[in-house]
């Protein structure tokens, strides 16, 4: 029940629950937190789009004739133990570090999409035992099924974002569910099904954008915490595997050389707390413009 | 009252067997025989033998169906029986028994320190909205929220305690011994709590029923503790449920980093060599405690607000 | 005298242009001053500056005089110090101006607590008995969710008048509240040791009943200000004009012949699963070129017959049968309360609109704009761009659109529910002369609202519902 005050507000400003997002960008871009971290996600997803293509050393090759060397000009931000420049190290794991987090969000919005869709719009018996077993899924916490998934399919990068949607997915079913069950009361769907339109129509035309654009934005919103889960497997060896680079599996591994080499923790920590800061600006400008919720 | 929390006690129950499930699930669904995997892991050099795998299979009762294998599973386990380690070949339900108290009083420990510094802070803040005392902590929140605390750990780590020389690296385990850890996990943790308790006190300062009592006369000190505070309260207690989740889910990263003797560090070594029964007993171990957890907070919410309370028929 | 209130050149800005601009008027002791006005006009915006609530973010200017001392010139301290004592605040939703964790007892006896007093034991349970609470000890220990909307108001009425303020802000304390305890609560109001208040309303004729003086308030400036005699006078101002007409009663009871019978309702009863509770048994009928009226509560059951009446639901017992013309697809249309959700916030209103005539077979693009620009002039808004999306336009022509979409199926049947309820005064008389019209031209129509106002409106059959 909103407030006499609130409600005042809320006739000026209509209310977002559908969720309209035509000018999200913009209207994205002048929020204050959301511009800043557009800005700060532009730069880091241009970091790793141009480390997949040139970097300016080779970014996996040892050269121990250089190793450890402190940042000078040649190498912006020093070797590592195996002279392998940092830089470039950092550059080249960009697009796995950050493609990763954005290959699990999606992994999850589209299980969770059509997981719950179907759910929710079958109704019945194929309902109920669906959703137990997304109840079942969501009795354990997230990241202690992922430990689970690992240890079943064993370390590795692919296995790691498996494990991380299994995680996840139940939580997104549920809501795509409910919101599908929502949908199917919802005004305009009515007035289409009291004119004859017809049921696939409506799923696709009224009631799927919607949910999908809803869904995604949620999703969105773990995009922080996803990027500090993959690096904090990675860094426990459970994800990247060597010699590849990964920003969290780089800190593992300046972890042995920090009394000597103390930039090799500073470079990959200050792009994980980059590219989470980002994610978290963009999703508080989202929750502002939206009014939305997602996991916490 | 009384119906609600025993509805919510069966429920409990109910995601516990469901847990177990899983858990159980996670032996037959792994690829491979059990059988010649232990057999591998016991011996790494050694090709199990057709009948030695057979006589394994026959005495695990791997050969019978598969619900009665997880009735027989599940009767030992509520004995306390988790099976043995495959690498070691000792019981695993000792080995936790000894973990389980360095891991509960450090995460014990570190939700302690981050609903306190929570608590103080988002008051603050809500308080002070927009003046400079708000403006510090919504920096500290935005800063901390952004740092996993896995990687806040290891930069405390590396500069409070082998930089500045207080406390210890290597730590033994003892309740004493989790204060600077727990202190660490705890001010991380707290950043995304405050956050998320400043918009609900703001959201119920701006609610009508803050109004109204500021619009008789209350001051806002008051109308904050007195009405803001027990309503901002209800989703405070549901994210401190998922973090507990968090926080078990994190531990073998914490207690990696930590080197903390606990139940993470124990499964981090398991992981590598696929130790299944001693994942098993992670996963079951930390389920148990999230679903305890999770219990607690319903039934403190229920006792908190009464539309809870007057259980819908 | 001095006057209670006086307010001189009020102006308050949340954004860069003003809510409210240059308002000025002074209240005498005991006298009821009801301030009139759209939604959006800047009552709620002059009750907070009253208050001295506005957060030091909004700008507010002029002088605010209560009781002799100016408002704009106290400090925060102070201030809370007159508020409850020198102004007391009753709010619209009763329900969302208690704390939802507390019982009413602590919310009327917060009264004295929040000013470093303490009731005296068995106060707060006389005064919400002075309010005519029966069993007030057993109601006081209850939470609000448990009590109804119009107890819950004069408990809150009790609450604002604990240390008998010469002065009461109420912001249409009645419009969340079901329309016949009205009266009750406005004289609960005005009763007792309350003899001077300020209220605040839209509902034309519940001022006509309480107010002594009415303000008109119109986009945040008074046009005028007059004792409430002459409220009906035709030389008044023209907001003044077009806000009281829509309460005005209709007269024009055209005698029709009653068109063919379309549906007919026989005993119909259902019930709602896990409560237990059942309307019903209900029989009517509904023609051609004539409109049947459900009213009755929120809550009484009304959208449920509606359902049944579209068939989205099948009664329990009874039957309704449907006249042949009826059994297609689209001969019966819905209009909702909410006009903002009945519309697909993502298309542009010519799709919305021209759906249902695409939904059996193909029309191109320009055929559908065609018909979409056709139905809206047919709804009165010839000037909508049919590219706009739905969050571009007012609720009113929300509204108005999705009648449109209606009309574009061809139905015989109308079932609107609450089409009126969530639209200020000057859109609500617009849609209702809509449906009126339509009605007039032979289309059936089956209307859930709770104000009779509408169903006079369109000399509809009543059939109440409890």
């Amino acid at each position: 029940m909103s407030a006499t005050w609130s409600r005042l507000a809320a006739a000026r400003a209509r209310p977002p629950a559908s969720t309209p997002t035509r000018g999200l960008l913009p209207r994205l871009w002048s929020h204050p937190s959301g511009r800043t971290g557009l800005i700060l996600g532009g730069l880091l997803l241009a970091f790793a789009l141009i480390g997949t293509v040139w970097t300016p050393h080779e970014p996996n090759w040892p050269d121990y004739a250089v190793a450890l060397r402190a940042p000078d000009t040649e190498y912006l931000l020093g070797t590592d133990d195996t002279g392998r420049d940092l830089l470039s190290r950092l550059m080249e794991g960009a697009h796995r570090s950050l493609g990763a987090a954005l290959l699990v969000l999606g992994g999850v919005f589209a299980v969770g999409l059509v997981y719950g869709t179907v759910s929710g719009l079958a109704g019945g018996w194929a309902d109920i035992v669906m959703m137990r077993l997304a109840d079942v899924m969501m009795s354990l916490p997230g990241l202690v099924l992922a430990f689970a998934v690992i240890g079943i399919l064993g370390p590795g990068f692919l296995n790691l974002l498996v494990a991380l949607i299994v995680a996840d997915w139940a939580w997104y079913a549920r809501l795509a569910r409910s919101m599908a069950i929502g949908s199917r009361n919802r005004p305009d769907v009515i007035a289409a099904r009291m004119a004859g339109v017809p049921g696939w129509r409506i799923v696709s035309s009224h009631i799927l954008p919607g949910l999908a654009l809803h869904l995604g934005v949620v999703a969105s919103l773990a995009l922080g915490s996803t990027v500090g889960a993959i690096s904090g497997l990675s860094f426990l060896g459970l994800g990247v595997q060597p010699p590849l680079a990964e920003w969290g599996a780089m800190l593992s591994d300046a972890r042995l050389f920090f009394s000597v080499a103390p930039w090799l923790l500073w470079g990959p920590a200050v792009m994980i707390f980059l590219s989470v800061l980002s994610a978290n600006l963009i999703s508080n400008g989202l929750r502002d413009i939206l009014a939305v919720e997602g996991r916490r | 009252m009384i119906r609600s929390t025993l509805r919510r006690l069966a429920q409990a129950g109910l995601t516990a067997l469901a847990a177990s499930l899983l858990v159980w699930a996670m032996l037959p669904l792994a690829p491979g025989d059990p059988a010649y995997r232990i057999l591998k892991s016991q011996a790494p050099e050694h090709e199990p033998y057709p009948a030695e795998i057979a006589e394994l299979r026959a005495d695990m009762g791997l050969d019978r169906p598969l619900p009665v294998q997880y009735l027989a599973w599940l009767g030992r386990v509520v004995q306390g029986d988790l099976g043995t380690s495959w690498r070691t070949g000792q019981p695993v339900s000792d080995e936790i028994a000894r973990r389980l108290p360095a891991t509960l009083s450090l995460l014990g420990l570190a939700l302690v320190v981050s609903v306190s510094v929570a608590l103080l802070l988002a008051l603050i803040s809500a308080a002070f909205r927009d003046r400079w005392p708000d403006k510090i902590i919504r920096a500290y929140a935005q800063i901390g929220a952004a740092l996993p605390t896995f990687l806040f750990g290891l930069l405390a780590l590396q500069y409070v305690v082998v930089g500045a020389g207080v406390g210890k690296v290597l730590s033994g385990g003892a309740l004493g011994m989790a204060l600077l850890p727990a202190l660490i996990i705890g001010v991380d943790r707290a950043a995304g709590w405050t956050q998320l308790l400043r918009a609900s006190l703001i959201d119920a300062m701006n609610s009508g029923y803050a109004h109204m009592s500021r619009a008789r006369g209350s001051r806002p000190w008051r109308t904050l503790l007195i009405h803001a505070l027990p309503n901002a309260a209800l989703p405070f207690l549901t994210a401190i449920g998922v973090s507990v989740g968090a926080l078990l889910g994190g531990s073998p990263i914490i207690e990696d980093l930590f080197t903390w003797p606990g139940l993470g560090s124990y499964t981090l070594s398991a992981l590598a060599a696929r130790d299944f029964p001693v994942i098993q007993a992670f996963v079951l171990v930390s389920a148990l405690l999230y679903v305890a957890a999770s219990l607690a907070i319903d039934l403190a919410a229920i006792a908190i607000d009464p539309r809870l309370r007057e259980a819908r028929a | 005298m001095t006057p209670i209130l006086d307010c001189r050149n009020l102006t308050v800005a949340y954004g860069p242009a003003p809510t409210v601009s240059d308002v000025s008027f002074a209240l005498k002791a005991g006298e009821c001053l009801a301030l009139v006005g759209a939604s959006g006009s800047g009552k709620s915006t002059i009750a907070r500056a009253v208050l001295g609530l506005h957060g030091p973010s909004t700008r507010v200017s002029g002088r605010i005089g209560l009781s002799g001392h100016d408002l704009r010139a106290t400090g925060e301290v102070t201030l809370s110090g007159l508020r409850g004592r020198l102004v007391g605040y009753v709010a619209q939703d009763p329900y969302a101006a208690c704390d939802p964790l507390r019982t009413v007892g602590h919310h009327v006896g917060e009264a004295w607590r929040s000013r470093g007093m303490n009731p005296a034991p068995g106060e707060v349970v006389e005064r919400l008995r002075m309010v005519g609470i029966d069993n007030a000890p057993h109601f006081a220990s209850k939470a609000p969710h448990c009590w109804s909307g119009g107890m819950l108001q004069r408990a809150c009425i009790a609450a604002a008048s604990a240390h008998a303020p010469p002065l009461m802000v109420a912001d249409e304390p009645t419009s969340a509240l079901d329309p016949r305890r009205g009266d009750e609560i406005l004289t609960t109001l005005r009763a007792g040791r309350l003899c001077h208040s300020s209220l605040i309303s839209h509902h034309v004729d519940l001022v006509r009943r309480h107010a002594d003086r009415v303000a008109i308030l119109h986009e945040g400036r008074l046009v005028d200000d007059f004792p409430v005699s002459r409220l009906d006078d035709s030389h008044r101002h023209a907001v003044t004009r077009r806000l009281t007409r829509t309460a005005t009663r209709w007269v024009s009871k055209e005698a029709r012949a009653p068109g063919e019978v379309l549906l007919t309702a026989r005993n119909v009863t259902r019930s709602y699963a896990g409560t237990g509770r059942t309307i019903g048994p209900f029989s009517f009928r509904v023609r051609a070129g004539a409109a049947i009226g459900l009213s009755g509560s929120s809550g009484s059951g009304k959208s449920t017959i509606l359902r049944m009446i579209a068939g989205l639901d099948a009664p329990d017992e009874g039957q309704i049968d449907l006249a042949p013309a009826l059994r297609r697809r689209g001969a019966i249309m819905p209009v909702f309360q909410n006009p903002a959700a009945s519309l697909n916030p993502f298309w542009p209103i010519w799709r919305t609109i021209s759906e249902p005539a695409s939904a059996s077979k193909r029309i191109r693009t320009a055929d559908r704009k065609a018909l979409a620009r056709r139905l809206l002039g047919q709804v009165g808004l010839e000037r909508v761009d049919i590219e706009a999306r739905p969050d571009e336009v007012s609720l009113g022509q929300c509204q108005r659109i999705a009648i449109a979409r209606a009309i574009a199926a061809n139905p015989l049947l109308l079932v609107a529910d609450e089409p009126t309820s969530a639209l200020d005064t000057v859109a609500r008389a617009q849609v209702a002369d809509l449906l009126a019209a339509l009605v007039r031209d032979g289309m059936a129509l089956a209307i859930a609202s709770h104000d009779p106002w509408i169903h006079d409106r369109l000399n509809a059959e009543v059939v109440s519902v409890h």
